[in-house]
């Protein structure tokens, strides 16, 4: 057990998503709306990849796919050279609305424990997984609060805790730090380093935050408006470890955060048809919460660039 | 009085010991105390003396409720009343919770099933009894029945509502790990549905004691609901008020237990809505 702290777990798969080809209609009213067209990816082991685009994109249709949450209409995906059919024992989803994928009625620990007993974990090692990833996203001593008895970063750290005791090797995140405050964020960006720096783990992050992506990622992904492809791969050469104030202090910081941004904009103004429109994709909490909780859902219809808050992050 | 009055006196001044919570505790239970005690109060004084047949006075009421109930008809008609209740409502609550989850969970199923649930909830439940004598006779078997077959439909309903309002984010949380139907069932979606089939099963505990005691005065030779019944064809007044002022308080019993029952199991839903206390 100790040298799963370390990380040196054996892990037969290496955490390699092959996305090929994936589009995904919608069928509503008279003809079916395309929300995702010829996706295509793929996740180098153990790497950190951000997907940013603009806000109604089909993000979060896309990691439902991928998941295999909801069928794709057309193209596949591969974990570990298995095609995803349903939801793969070795990934792990954390949601944006930590409110929502924390279950109120069961403690942190069952809450964390209980994809392991669907997993058929002994119970011995579910007690023990549970405190070794509460412990490292700093939670030990509040295993048997409820969610609701902790503040917002908290639950979502336990969020975290329950994906990362399901010892996956992909780990997908949905908009994960969009609903805390600022200082949360910061702080829970760099827990997911350190984690993932620890683990070895592939993580996949989508964001609409655009120096969120930047920071994390080993590669940014830049989603086009809907229909959504693949408009840009960004590779981001900054050192690691990252730092919340010297890596975002540094110019190629600035520079690549400039070309994602630019990127986007470009994106969405053009994707919309309406200039005016701007980068409604750039951080703006409100909105991208909200975007981000209705994506997959009702506003997938049209790509909801109506917010059109061109807002600098300055 | 003066025994009462000392003890009240006391509580006070324990309460004012034990700070603001505890006195305003105190005071909430001597508010509501209040017009229960005054109404007592009331009939007692202005009954005393009655020789009316129609407004016995009170003390002849305690009297024929302390003759007949304590003991002599609290086994052959108080228990086998709640032995039928808790098997009634219980079933109820059974077939209710299983069935309403089903047709929650099967959209085909609910259109389906629609047209007859909606038919059949719409009949009083009193109207199921001549129903169930015919098809079941007048045993304990059909009593319980009738119970059930009045107290399902709350609990099925709303059983229907709950599960189709839960949260479909939790749901892919729990298939995203794995987790199968049964286990999404148990820990995800009846917990999700539980606010709402509480409210069912509040709704369905008052059909099912307004059952209990109409089943038992149709056809029946025991039971609370007789008991009263047999007392007002006999001519006694005091019994017929005792026999109504005993099921009432069975009522309160019930009504009581259930909701220390509901607020330990539902604890987690007034925290996480934040309407804790403490």
């Amino acid at each position: 057990m100790a040298d799963r702290r370390a990380g040196a777990i054996d892990r037969p798969q290496a955490g390699v998503l092959a996305i090929d080809a994936v589009s995904k209609a919608y069928e509503t009213g008279a003809e079916p709306f395309l929300a995702i067209q010829d996706v295509t990816l793929k996740t180098e082991p153990g790497e950190l990849m951000c997907i940013v685009g603009p806000s109604g994109c089909g993000k979060t249709t896309l990691l439902r796919c991928i998941s295999g949450l909801m069928p794709a209409t057309t193209g596949r995906v591969d974990f570990d050279g298995d095609e995803v059919t349903s939801p793969p024992r070795h990934m792990a989803l954390v949601f944006q609305d930590y409110s929502r994928s924390l279950l109120p009625w069961m403690d942190i620990v069952g809450n964390v424990t209980l994809p392991l007993r669907a997993a058929g974990v002994p119970r011995k090692d579910r007690t023990e997984l549970a405190r070794l990833s509460l412990e490292s996203v700093g939670l030990a001593g509040h295993e048997h609060k409820y969610p609701w008895q902790l503040s917002g970063g908290m639950q979502q750290r336990a969020a975290i805790a329950r994906a990362l005791a399901y010892e996956p090797s992909i780990l997908l995140l949905d908009e994960p730090f969009a609903s805390v405050d600022a200082q949360t964020r910061a702080d829970l960006e760099d827990l997911l380093l350190d984690v993932w720096e620890r683990k070895r783990l592939t993580v996949l992050l989508v964001t609409h935050d655009i120096d969120e992506a930047v920071y994390l990622a080993s590669r940014v992904v830049v989603l086009s408006a809907s229909p959504t492809h693949v408009k840009e791969v960004v590779p981001v050469d900054l050192p690691r470890p990252r730092d919340q104030i010297t890596t975002k202090e540094m110019p190629e910081f600035a520079h690549l955060r400039a070309r994602v941004f630019a990127s986007i904009k470009a994106e969405s103004s053009a994707g919309a048809g309406t200039p005016s429109a701007g980068a409604a994709a750039v951080p703006d909490d409100t909105s991208g919460s909200a975007a981000g909780r209705a994506d997959g859902e009702t506003s997938q219809k049209k790509p909801d660039v109506t917010s059109g808050t061109t807002r600098e992050q300055e | 009085m003066t025994m009462s009055r000392i003890g009240s006196g006391a509580r006070r001044a324990q309460g004012t010991a034990m700070g603001g919570l505890t006195r305003s505790r105190v005071g909430r239970i001597v508010l509501q105390l209040l017009l229960p005690t005054a109404l007592v109060l009331a009939w007692w004084w202005t009954s005393r003396g009655s020789t009316s047949y129609f407004w016995p006075p009170l003390t002849d009421v305690i009297g024929s409720i302390r003759s007949d109930w304590l003991f002599d008809q609290f086994m052959t008609d108080l228990v086998p009343s709640l032995v039928r209740f808790t098997l009634g409502y219980f079933l109820a609550v059974g077939v209710g919770i299983a069935a309403g989850t089903l047709i929650g969970l099967l959209p085909r199923l609910r259109r389906a099933t629609s047209p007859v649930t909606e038919f059949v909830r719409a009949i009083p439940p009193p109207l199921l009894l001549p129903f169930v004598i015919v098809t079941l006779g007048i045993g304990d078997f059909s009593k319980v029945v009738v119970i059930a077959l009045g107290a399902v439909w709350p609990v099925l309903l709303n059983t229907v509502d709950g599960v189709r309002s839960v949260d479909r984010l939790t749901v892919d949380m729990a298939r995203s790990f794995g987790l199968g139907p049964l286990r999404r069932i148990v820990h995800v979606i009846l917990p999700g549905a539980s606010p709402q089939i509480t409210v069912g099963m509040r709704i369905g505990l008052a059909v099912a004691l307004i059952l209990m005691i109409i089943s038992e005065m149709v056809g029946s030779t025991n039971g609370l609901g007789f008991r009263v019944l047999d007392a007002q064809r006999s001519f006694d007044s005091a019994g017929t008020y005792g026999g109504v002022i005993v099921i009432g308080i069975v009522g309160l019993i019930v009504n009581a237990g259930f909701l220390v029952a509901e607020a330990r199991i539902m604890r987690w839903y007034r925290g996480s809505r934040g309407l804790l206390d403490g």
